[in-house]
C-alpha cells in the first residue's frame, strides 16, 4: 500500500480545520471572522501608517432602499465604530453616520435594522482620498442585498451597552412600581405615574452637593433617595421601575450633532407591541399627532415637527439651554446609543 | 504505544472536525431542540403502547396572569405546545385564558408551552400530563403566573418558515412594482396587491396541482390557502416582513380560512386575499390577527364592498368564529429567496 505523506494528511486536516473555524451557522465563527476583519483592519492601517498617513474619522452619509423604496426609520451602525453612535433613517432613507474610521478603500460592514424582523449587513468602501468637509458619501444602498444577521450578540455592534439591573433592590423597585401605578389603569398612564415621580428627584436648585457622575457611580435606589442632576441617572432609574414591573425598558441617549455635541438621555419602555418614550428630567411622556399613546423614540424622529415636547429644566445649564428647540434638534439628528439591562 | 497514541490523536481530531462540520446541520439549528421533542413525545407514545397504556387526545386549557406590564400584555399571547399534532396555537382571550387542542396525553406526558407575548416577550412552560385521563377530555394547567416562567428569545422559539421558488424571484418582484407603482402609502401597497390576487380565484383549478406562486398566479386557483400562498410570494419580494396565518373557527376544522399578514409601521396587518379585503381596527388602522382574535366584532359586512351579498352572508356566518376561537398557525416567509442570502 502506498503511504500517504504526513504533510498531505496535516495540510487536510488544517484546511479541514479552518472551514469548520470559519463556515457560516456555526456558534464561534461570527466571532472568528469578526477577528479576521480586525486584524485584516488593523494591518492596513499600518501599512497606511507607513506609507506616512494617519487614520481618521469620517462620517458617512447614504440612502438605504429596499426595492427601490427608501427605508424609512431604520437603525444603522458601522460594526466596530469608535464611538458607538447609530443613525436613524429619514423619510427618504437618508443617514448620516458620525465616527467611522477612514483610511484609503477602507471596508465597513454597516448593520442596519429596519424593523424586529428584518436585520441585514451591508459592506461599504471609504473613498481613497479624504474627504474634505470630512463626510464621505457611500450613496445608494440595497437593504435587500445585504447578507441576514439575527440575534443580538453580533461581534462589533457598539450602538448598544449593556448594564447591569440592580437586583440588589429589585423589592425596593418592585414596592415602588406598585405604589406608583396604584388605580392607574392602562401602561401609559402607569409609565407617566413613574416618569413624573422621577422627574420629581431631579435637583435644579443651586448649591447642591456635586453628585456623581456616571451611571454606575449609585445604585438607582441611591439616585431616587439622594435626587440626581444628570438625565441619564434619572432615565436609568425610571427603566428600573419600568422593569421592576415587568417591562422591558432601555435607555436612549441622544445628541444634537456631530462635533461639539449636547447630550441628553431619556428611557423607552415596550409594551403594546411598540417601544414609548419617556422623559424621567422633564417627566413627560410625548403623545402622538391624535394623543393616543406614547410616541417611541423613532416617531419622535419621524414627526417631531408635528409634536409638542415639553422642556427640559436646566439641570446642566453648563452644557446646554435646556429649550425645546435644543430637544427637536436632539430627535431630529438621529444619532442615538442604547443602554440595554442584563 | 507511540504509534497507538498518535492514531488516538488523529482520530480525535477528525471527530473534532467532523462535529463542527455538522453543528450547524444538528445543533446550531434554533428548531433542533423542538424536533428532538417531538421525536422524544413520539417515542414516549409508543411505549407507552407498549406498557398497554391507551394514549387519548387530549386539550390543555389555563389561564395567563401577571401583574404590571403582563395585565395587558397577556391578552392575545400566543399559546404553542411544541408537543401538538396539529402544529396550531391558541391565543389568549381579554382574560388571559386558552384552550390548546390536539395535544396526546398518557401517563407522564409532558408538554412545552411557548408562549409569545410579542417579539421581546417569549416565555418557556413545562406542563405535566396527571395520572389519570382527565374528564372531559381537557387538562387544566390552572392560572400560570407570566413573570416566574423562563425567558427564551424569539429567534430561540419554534418558528415555521415557508419558502417560495427562488427560479421566479424577478418574476414576484415585477408583479410587485407593477402592482404598487401608483400607490403611495404601505397600505395602498398591500391592499393593490390583495385585490390583485383575489381576481386570480378560480374554482376550476384542482388546488393540490400547483408547484408555485406564479403557477396560482397564471392560471387561478380556488382555495384560501393558494391565494394566500400567492399574496405571500409577492408580498415579500416587495421587501416586508409577511406571513401566512391560518385560522380555524373549532379544533375539528369545520372551518378553516387563511390569509396575509404583513408587517409595517411596526404593527402586524391582516389582508385577506381570497376577497381582497381588510378590516380596520379600533385605531383607524388595518387591524392584525390579534386585533381581530380580541375583537372580532371588527369583522364587518362593510368590509366586503363590491362583493355579491350572498358570499358576504356566507362569509360573515364562519368568518368572526374562525378569528374569535384563537386557533391558529403562523408561516413567516423566507425572505433570503427574494433577498440576499443569510
Amino acid at each position: 500500500m502506498r503511504k500517504v505523506p504526513r504533510l498531505r494528511i496535516f495540510a487536510a486536516l488544517s484546511t479541514l480545520f479552518l472551514i469548520g473555524l470559519l463556515s457560516p451557522g456555526l456558534p464561534w465563527s461570527a466571532r472568528v471572522r469578526h477577528l479576521r476583519d480586525k486584524l485584516l483592519q488593523k494591518a492596513e492601517m499600518k501599512a497606511y501608517a507607513w506609507r506616512g498617513g494617519s487614520a481618521r474619522l469620517v462620517a458617512l452619509s447614504g440612502i438605504v432602499v429596499v426595492r427601490g423604496r427608501p427605508l424609512k426609520g431604520a437603525e444603522v451602525e458601522a460594526l466596530d465604530s469608535i464611538s458607538g453612535w447609530a443613525a436613524m433613517t429619514s423619510e427618504n432613507g437618508e443617514f448620516v453616520l458620525p465616527d467611522v474610521l477612514w483610511y484609503p478603500s477602507a471596508q465597513h460592514h454597516l448593520l442596519v435594522t429596519a424593523n424586529d424582523y428584518q436585520r441585514r449587513r451591508l459592506q461599504v468602501t471609504a473613498p481613497e482620498i479624504y474627504p474634505e468637509n470630512g463626510m464621505a458619501s457611500v450613496g445608494k444602498l440595497r437593504f435587500d442585498q445585504g447578507r441576514r444577521t439575527e440575534g443580538e450578540a453580533i461581534p462589533g455592534k457598539n450602538s448598544v451597552t449593556y448594564i447591569e439591573y440592580d437586583r440588589n433592590n429589585a423589592g425596593y423597585y418592585k414596592s415602588l412600581f406598585q405604589r406608583l401605578s396604584e388605580n392607574k389603569q392602562t401602561d401609559d398612564e402607569r409609565l407617566l405615574a413613574a416618569s413624573r415621580y422621577v422627574a420629581s428627584r431631579l435637583l435644579t436648585r443651586d448649591g447642591y452637593a456635586e453628585s456623581p457622575r456616571h451611571l454606575d457611580d449609585e445604585s438607582p435606589r441611591q439616585i431616587l433617595e439622594n435626587g440626581s442632576r444628570y438625565c441619564g441617572k434619572l432615565s436609568l432609574a425610571l427603566a428600573t421601575i419600568a422593569i421592576a414591573g415587568n417591562y422591558k425598558a432601555r435607555l436612549v441617549n441622544v445628541i444634537d450633532r456631530m462635533l461639539q455635541p449636547s447630550a441628553h438621555m431619556v428611557t423607552e419602555v415596550y409594551y403594546g407591541e411598540q417601544w414609548h418614550l419617556y422623559d424621567p428630567t422633564s417627566g413627560d411622556g410625548p403623545h402622538n399627532q391624535a394623543g393616543t399613546c406614547v410616541v417611541s423614540y423613532k416617531e419622535l424622529f419621524q414627526t417631531r415637527d408635528r409634536l409638542s415636547l415639553a422642556p427640559v429644566p436646566d439641570h446642566l445649564p453648563k452644557i446646554h439651554g435646556s429649550g425645546c428647540d435644543w430637544l427637536y434638534m436632539a430627535y431630529a439628528s438621529g444619532f442615538h446609543h442604547y443602554y440595554c439591562f442584563r | 504505544m507511540k504509534r497507538r497514541s498518535k492514531r488516538l490523536l488523529v482520530v480525535g481530531f477528525v471527530s473534532a472536525l467532523l462535529s463542527m462540520l455538522l453543528w450547524p446541520l444538528l445543533f446550531a439549528r434554533a428548531d433542533f431542540a423542538y424536533k428532538l421533542n417531538r421525536t422524544v413525545q413520539k417515542v414516549h407514545v409508543r411505549l407507552a403502547v407498549l406498557c398497554g397504556q391507551k394514549p387519548r387526545p387530549v386539550s390543555l386549557s389555563g389561564k395567563l396572569v401577571g401583574s404590571g406590564a403582563f395585565v395587558e400584555s397577556l391578552k392575545g399571547a400566543e399559546v404553542a405546545a411544541v408537543e401538538s399534532t396539529s402544529g396550531y396555537a391558541a391565543t389568549t382571550d381579554e382574560h388571559g385564558r386558552f384552550i390548546m387542542p390536539h395535544l396526546i396525553w398518557f401517563p407522564g406526558a409532558r408538554y412545552t408551552l411557548i408562549i409569545t407575548v410579542d417579539a421581546h416577550n417569549v416565555r418557556r412552560v413545562i406542563i405535566s400530563a396527571p395520572a389519570t385521563y382527565p374528564t372531559g377530555g381537557v387538562i387544566d394547567a390552572g392560572e400560570l403566573l407570566l413573570e416566574a416562567q423562563r425567558e427564551i428569545p424569539f429567534a430561540k422559539s419554534p418558528i415555521r418558515h415557508m419558502n417560495h421558488d427562488a427560479l421566479n424571484g424577478n418574476y414576484y418582484k415585477d408583479l410587485f412594482e407593477r402592482l404598487t407603482a401608483t400607490a403611495e402609502t404601505d397600505n395602498d401597497k398591500i391592499a393593490s396587491v390583495c385585490r390583485y390576487v383575489a381576481t386570480r380565484r378560480n374554482f376550476y383549478e384542482n388546488p393540490w396541482s400547483f408547484r408555485s406562486a406564479r403557477q396560482i398566479l397564471e392560471r387561478g386557483a380556488p382555495h384560501c390557502s393558494n391565494l394566500a400562498f400567492a399574496m405571500a410570494a409577492i408580498i415579500a419580494a416587495g421587501g416586508y416582513p409577511t406571513r401566512t396565518t391560518h385560522t380555524s373557527d373549532t379544533p375539528e376544522f369545520i372551518h378553516t380560512h387563511v390569509v396575509v399578514e404583513v408587517y409595517y409601521d411596526d404593527a402586524w396587518h391582516l389582508y385577506d386575499p381570497t376577497y381582497g379585503i381588510s378590516f380596520l381596527g379600533r385605531s383607524g388602522g388595518v387591524a392584525g390577527y390579534k386585533e381581530l382574535r380580541l375583537d372580532p366584532q371588527l369583522i364587518t359586512e362593510k368590509a366586503f364592498r363590491g362583493i355579491e351579498p350572498i358570499v358576504v352572508k356566507e362569509a360573515m356566518e364562519w368568518m368572526p368564529n374562525a378569528y374569535g376561537s384563537g386557533l391558529h398557525q403562523f408561516y413567516y416567509i423566507n425572505e433570503d429567496v427574494f433577498f440576499g442570502g443569510a
